[in-house]
């Protein structure tokens, strides 16, 4: 068994992926094949490995765990079968720890022309969904379901960061009744997070990664059952705040960071929603994106 | 005069108000704070050169009349809020 590797660029970030277990690279390649996949002659700005978790487990009951930059202590080793799920994770951990250049919020975004809304919220409030939504139903420009990345500079802008949009669980049968089957990935089961899939971002979110774009709203989903949809507008104050508790690295980048965030909650109107619909999701967010003008 | 005098810590602050509350961006240690408006009223009106709690309290009885606190004692409320400044590196203690 040879190491097996390959290189993707997502957005500004350029990534080395590499083990002994060909399976999971080959599956990474395959999701990726519409990325720029770069040459060993590149400088990469993360390297995530999955290695076998002790020696012989690289061919019995085959288990693995991952080495990069910035991992958690507590990473618990996964099947052979989850390794694409584990490359993803450790992917998004390079960018949310390690990413310096950008405030790097955790967070979905998505444009109409230049002008971007961000959607805030913690794990499971429905971010990957809304934004999936937007993009496959609504004709938003697809800017990343996870993290976003905010320039700081005058004017503030949004990098795209547009990697497969990871669904779970009942939002996998929403999306797979608006999208064709060859956009997705295989299915993950018995993962932490229950059934993950992954949703490639219409190709043209992939063609326009290096496009930025302004930000103009931003909105926290509150996806439950049986509630009517609503939305509440947040004071600058807690905007900041979420916006604040949202970012993975802004005591890192210091003033310029804080500066940032001030003016994107001055700038930018923000708002709670309230839903429990995909539907009334579009709806609210189509109401506030006129309003925002 | 007795006591502490507190110096406002302007030069490693940057203070940003917002519709709402204030928020201070402290240099030194990169982290920010959220003040009240108390907070914010005691903060701005601390002399670049410091003020004794009783200083200050007389400064806000000045502009704004009777100063209250909730359990009647205002110039306590003041000291324990400057100490809570201090602590969070936003004034300085002089002795």
């Amino acid at each position: 068994m040879t190491m097996q590797h390959m290189r993707v660029r997502i957005g500004p970030a350029t990534f080395d992926i590499r083990s002994p277990f060909r399976a999971p690279v080959e599956a990474a390649r395959r999701l990726y094949a519409e990325y720029p996949q770069g040459s060993d002659d590149e400088i990469f700005d993360f390297a995530v490995a999955a290695v076998p978790t002790v020696w012989w487990r690289r061919w019995y009951r085959r288990s693995m765990t991952f080495r990069a930059d910035y991992m958690m202590e507590d990473i618990v080793p996964i099947e052979e079968r989850l390794g694409l799920l584990g490359f993803e994770m450790a992917v998004n951990m390079q960018m949310a720890l390690g990413y310096r250049r950008d405030i790097v919020l955790h967070a979905a975004s998505a444009a109409q022309g230049d002008r971007a809304i961000i959607i805030v919220g913690d794990s499971g409030a429905g971010k990957s969904t809304l934004s999936a939504l937007l993009s496959y139903s609504a004709g938003w420009r697809h800017l990343g379901d996870e993290l976003a990345l905010i320039a700081m500079d005058d004017p503030i802008t949004l990098k795209p960061y547009p990697r497969p949009i990871g669904l779970k669980n009942q939002s996998i049968a929403v999306m797979r009744e608006r999208v064709d089957g060859s956009r997705f990935g295989p299915e993950l089961t018995g993962t932490m997070k229950g059934t993950v899939r992954h949703l490639l971002p219409p190709a043209g979110a992939i063609a326009n990664m290096d496009v930025p774009a302004r930000p103009a709203l931003i909105v926290s989903p509150h996806f439950a059952e049986g509630v009517a949809p609503r939305t509440e507008q947040m004071s600058q104050s807690e905007a900041y705040m979420r916006l604040s508790v949202a970012s993975t690295n802004q005591l890192q980048l210091g003033e310029p960071g804080f500066d940032t965030l001030i003016r994107l909650v001055r700038e930018v109107p923000a708002y709670d929603l309230h839903y429990s619909d995909s539907e009334d999701a579009l709806k609210l967010v189509a109401d506030l994106w006129a309003k925002a003008g | 005069m007795s006591g502490a005098r507190y110096i406002p810590a302007r030069a490693d602050l940057r203070v940003e108000p917002l519709e709402d509350l204030t928020l201070v961006f402290h240099r030194l240690s990169g982290e920010t704070h959220i003040l009240s408006p108390e907070m914010e009223m005691m903060f701005s009106h601390l002399p670049d050169a410091g003020i004794h709690p009783a200083g200050l309290l007389r400064t806000l009885e000045t502009e704004y009349g009777a100063v209250e606190a909730e359990d009647g004692d205002a110039l306590a409320v003041i000291s324990q809020r400057l100490e809570e400044l201090a602590a969070l590196g936003l004034v300085i203690r002089a002795a």
